[in-house]
């Protein structure tokens, strides 16, 4: 049946919670500065693409992996960063980054609010689910799923039964996706959810989304490097890097760890009292899974948890199910917090917090051009911030795999043949954390010390 | 498929449970012995029963004369009492009939919850697989079982709340056995707090029950500090244990751990509401579990019952799905007369007890340093691997250990000294020679050997798996 459009302000009513939460979220976004390694390699490798008008098919930023073939998946999503950066600097990445922040808490709002969960219910789980994906917060690609993935959901679960117009939507945002990051594969996995649930459950009816599910598919291979992709997220889910702290089992004694089990205790704990629906099992157990494998994953099950958790909770609270904000108290609400996120837009901070990073080792480092060893964590930051010294490992992890990164963790914790591995690179000069065994060693050996940080962050050392 | 109720218990037969315990028990017997902490709970276990209770450490030269921890005296000396009686062979009967006691009250409880005896030994079968995993020589595997006895006892005080009147008793038991007892008056205060909200009548019972149990848990040599080392390992789990660590699905024990919280997500969305008692005994349960690797097995434990009588309806929703009409076969289940349970029981015993008696009893020491065990020198000096601490203290108990697996006494200065050493921190030499170490018995591959042999230094003994230096200029 269908439904008559609505006025404006009764749309703006109805979106004033989402867009008060969205705005809330840029605000506080917008405001942090950028501080992950990935970034600078990101940005390195758009400003690349940009500059060449060309993708960016080969490493050129390493000693140990030079020339070697290199995904381009994600070029689009390198683009729109360096593109920020171009446009803007360090503020216009942090704008673009909240800009994606402030899209996923709209959604995410949305969601939570499905099935009229009442505000007081879906705003504590909404600003719980925010923090849980905080770890993704971080000037990359991933921001684009972190966006992508509750609107996708909120598309899946608003279409009608049968064919929809709306359906149409998910061809063309699956072929952007594809191009912007590897997470649009979950994006896949969860519209054939969709469609499985709508075959098994409304039978013929589900064929329209079985049909869009094949499209969506088929637009994926509209990219560079579109099995790349597929295969390095296959590696991330299969044989996660547990040396990343993002690639680490949820741990719940870390608060979003704590966060994320109070989702998973909600979901089973609510569930267990109410039931719940086939969708919601097929869509939430996988999740969980995906969770399990990794914290960088914890955020999909929260995000999709909210959508069913909403509505249950407050089934569970009837009393209180009817209290809500009148309009005239939301609305202005909302203004004034979207207002204010588009004036702190100018307050977007134009450095990136370089605390982590061995800024005042750059110019002892430009003196030499041998073999730089350097710390895995600053190797996106060196190929930034110092071209002219091709870094021996830096975040892009995956054509590392295989040799360089093994011989790496060989050589940094001293592991037996270190030595011989320092001549098969030619070695002339590392920066390190000071107490890795390679640095403690080689100090003992009598390595110049060519440069260190007052505060004991790093040293360089060179052959004697 | 029909929907079975949550406790069908109009008759019930041990005999099935006590044939699968017997069966597991006896299974574990294949399983060496070998566990790194299993040594020096014999040798707290010996000494308590020699010397009486410890409260200072006399086995390391880091520590020695500090506090320890008292919190498992009773595990120990058991332990202990089964070595000294059978030898290793009594270490692996004892570890035999606890894991058939698990199994056993396992498959019990899920058969209280559902009457179909195949049903119920399914779901069974995912929490027995995952206890495997604590299947080790220690008291924990007491307080394993000590966990599964609760988890029967709060599932038949649905019924009959007077069964809860031996939980004191149990936790008693269990916090002079291992400090997963406080994991027991946890659970037991969320059931009492439940049968108050859900029978008036009963209210008495759950509030002296609760009372009871708080106050048992002060009748240890611990006395009040029983609290501390139970809160401070569940607070603050030390992640560089392995077993400490978070729970890693890409392990199997960790991919089984998902698998049950998986189906009781999907259980609980497809199957019929449960009641506020299923809530009460597996949310708290299931945030414990996700702590720490070692918790995992109390989620599965708890969580069987509740699979064995909902899971079938859950299964039956899918297939109505697929048009698959799938029911559950209509019959009343025979129950096989008490004179069926005593002799199962005896089977069990006889197989359990008999597979350990002939099981292969000594050690399995290939992880450790065996050979290097001639070669230490006596006295105070040695640096050794955190994992052979235990071993040491057993089989070397001339030379005190630097570290071992008892982990608490050495937290502060020890802990970071031997992490600044191992890992060969910018200090190594400050602490080699802060501490007198005269020698190290170290993993080949670790930067503190690695550094020792590029420096030199003499190598009294060494094999693929230890290596064992003498450091210069020591006294």
């Amino acid at each position: 049946m269908a439904t008559a459009p609505r006025p404006l302000a009764a749309n703006l009513s109805a979106s004033a919670y989402p867009l008060a939460v969205a705005g809330a979220a840029f605000i506080i976004a917008v405001g942090l500065p950028s501080t992950d390694s990935d970034t600078y390699w990101q940005l390195a490798m758009g400003r690349w693409m940009l500059d060449h008008h060309a993708f960016l098919r080969q490493d050129i930023f390493s000693s140990t992996v030079a020339g070697m073939h290199f995904g381009v998946g994600e070029w689009l999503g390198q683009l729109a960063f360096a593109g920020s950066f171009t446009a803007a600097g360090w503020a216009g990445v942090a704008v673009l980054r909240a800009t994606l922040i402030a899209l996923a808490a709209f959604f995410v709002v949305r969601l939570a609010r499905r099935g009229g969960a009442a505000w007081w219910i879906s705003l504590p789980l909404v600003a719980a689910a925010l923090l849980v994906s905080k770890i993704t917060w971080t000037d990359r690609p991933q921001l684009f799923t972190l966006a992508l993935f509750p609107a996708l959901l909120d598309l899946l679960l608003s279409l009608p039964v049968g064919f929809s117009r709306r359906l149409l939507i998910l061809p063309p945002l699956f072929l952007v996706w594809t191009n912007l990051h590897g997470g649009y594969l979950l994006g896949l996995a969860v519209v054939a959810i969709f469609a499985a649930e709508g075959v098994l459950t409304k039978g013929r009816r589900g064929l329209p989304l079985v049909l869009t599910a094949i499209a969506c598919v088929a637009v994926t291979f509209l990219n560079p490097a579109p099995l790349e992709l597929a295969g390095a997220a296959r590696e991330d889910f299969l044989n996660p890097p547990r040396f990343l702290t993002e690639f680490l089992p949820p741990d719940v004694v870390t608060p979003a760890g704590a966060l994320f089990a109070g989702f998973v205790l909600l979901v089973i704990g609510s569930a267990l009292l109410r039931g719940g629906s086939l969708l919601e099992a097929m869509l939430l157990a996988p999740l969980l899974y995906l969770a399990f494998t990794a914290q960088r994953q914890m955020l999909f099950f929260c995000f999709a948890a909210t959508a069913f958790l909403g509505a249950r909770l407050t089934a569970l609270v009837p009393r209180w199910r009817g209290y809500e904000l009148p309009a005239p108290v939301r609305l202005p609400i909302a203004v004034v917090l979207v207002i204010a996120a588009l004036a702190s837009a100018l307050a977007a901070p134009t450095h990136p917090d370089e605390r982590a990073y061995p800024a005042a080792a750059l110019d002892a480092l430009r003196e030499e051009h041998g073999v730089l060893l350097n710390e895995y964590d600053w190797g996106g930051y060196l190929i930034f911030n110092l071209p002219e010294r091709p870094v021996f490992i830096d975040g892009r992890y995956v054509p590392y795999l295989g040799g360089v990164l093994d011989d790496y963790r060989a050589l940094v914790s001293l592991r037996p043949g270190w030595r011989d591995l320092l001549d098969k690179y030619k070695v002339s000069e590392l920066l390190l954390r000071p107490e890795r065994p390679l640095a403690v060693a080689l100090r003992e050996d009598g390595w110049r010390v060519r440069s260190t940080d007052s505060a004991g962050r790093w040293i360089v050392l060179a052959r004697p | 498929m029909d929907r079975p109720g949550t406790a069908v218990t109009r008759a019930f037969s041990w005999s099935l449970p006590l044939l699968s315990g017997g069966i597991f028990g006896a299974l574990s017997t294949l399983a060496t012995v070998g566990d790194p902490d299993l040594f020096w709970h014999l040798a707290q276990g010996r000494q308590t029963l020699t010397d009486g209770l410890a409260r200072v450490d006399t086995f390391s030269w880091s520590v020695n004369g500090l506090p320890v921890l008292t919190d498992q005296w009773l595990g120990q000396v058991l332990w202990y009492e089964a070595y000294a009686a059978l030898g290793w062979n009594g270490i692996i009967v004892l570890r035999a009939v606890l894991v058939a006691a698990i199994v056993t009250l396992i498959v019990a409880t899920a058969l209280h919850a559902q009457r179909r005896p195949i049903v119920a030994a399914m779901a069974a079968l995912p929490a027995i697989a995952l206890t495997r995993f604590a299947w080790t020589e220690r008291p924990q595997l007491m307080g394993l079982c000590c966990f599964a006895v609760l988890i029967f006892l709060l599932r038949m005080s649905a019924e009959r709340p007077r069964v809860l009147i031996a939980a004191p008793a149990l936790i008693l038991v269990w916090a002079n056995l291992h400090a997963s007892f406080a994991l027991g008056l946890a659970v037991t205060a969320i059931a009492c707090a439940e049968l108050w909200l859900r029978r008036p009548d009963a209210r008495r019972v759950a509030v002296g029950v609760v009372a009871a149990c708080i106050a048992v848990t002060l009748l240890t040599p611990s006395g009040i500090s029983i609290w501390t080392s139970a809160s401070g390992h569940f607070l603050s789990p030390p992640r560089v244990i392995q077993e400490e660590g978070v729970p890693d699905v890409t392990q199997p024990y960790g991919f089984l751990f998902a698998f049950i919280v998986l189906a009781v997500l999907v259980t609980a969305q497809l199957s019929r509401p449960a009641g506020l008692r299923d809530v009460a005994l597996l949310v708290p349960v299931l945030f414990v579990s996700m702590t720490a690797a070692r918790h995992t097995p109390f989620f599965a434990v708890a969580s069987a019952p509740y699979l064995a009588a909902h899971a079938p309806a859950a299964i039956g929703a899918i297939a109505a799905h697929f048009r698959i009409n799938v029911r559950l076969p209509d019959f009343a289940p025979r129950v096989p007369s008490p004179r069926i349970d005593v002799a199962t029981l005896v089977v069990a015993l006889a197989a359990i007890v008999g597979a350990g008696l002939v099981a292969r009893g000594e050690p399995n020491l290939t992880a450790y340093p065996a050979g290097a065990l001639s070669s230490l020198p006596p006295g105070p000096g040695v640096v050794n691997d955190y994992d052979w601490g235990g071993f040491l203290i057993w089989y070397a108990p001339a030379t005190p250990v630097f570290i071992d697996g008892r982990l608490f006494p050495y937290t502060g200065d020890a802990l970071r000294d031997y992490e600044t050493l191992v890992s060969l921190g910018p200090t190594w030499r400050d602490v080699l020679a802060r501490r007198g170490a005269r020698a190290l018995l170290v993993k080949p591959g670790s930067p503190l050997a690695v550094r020792a042999r590029d420096l030199g230094w003499s190598i009294v003994t060494e094999s693929a798996s230890y290596v064992l230096f003498i450091v210069p200029n020591s006294r």
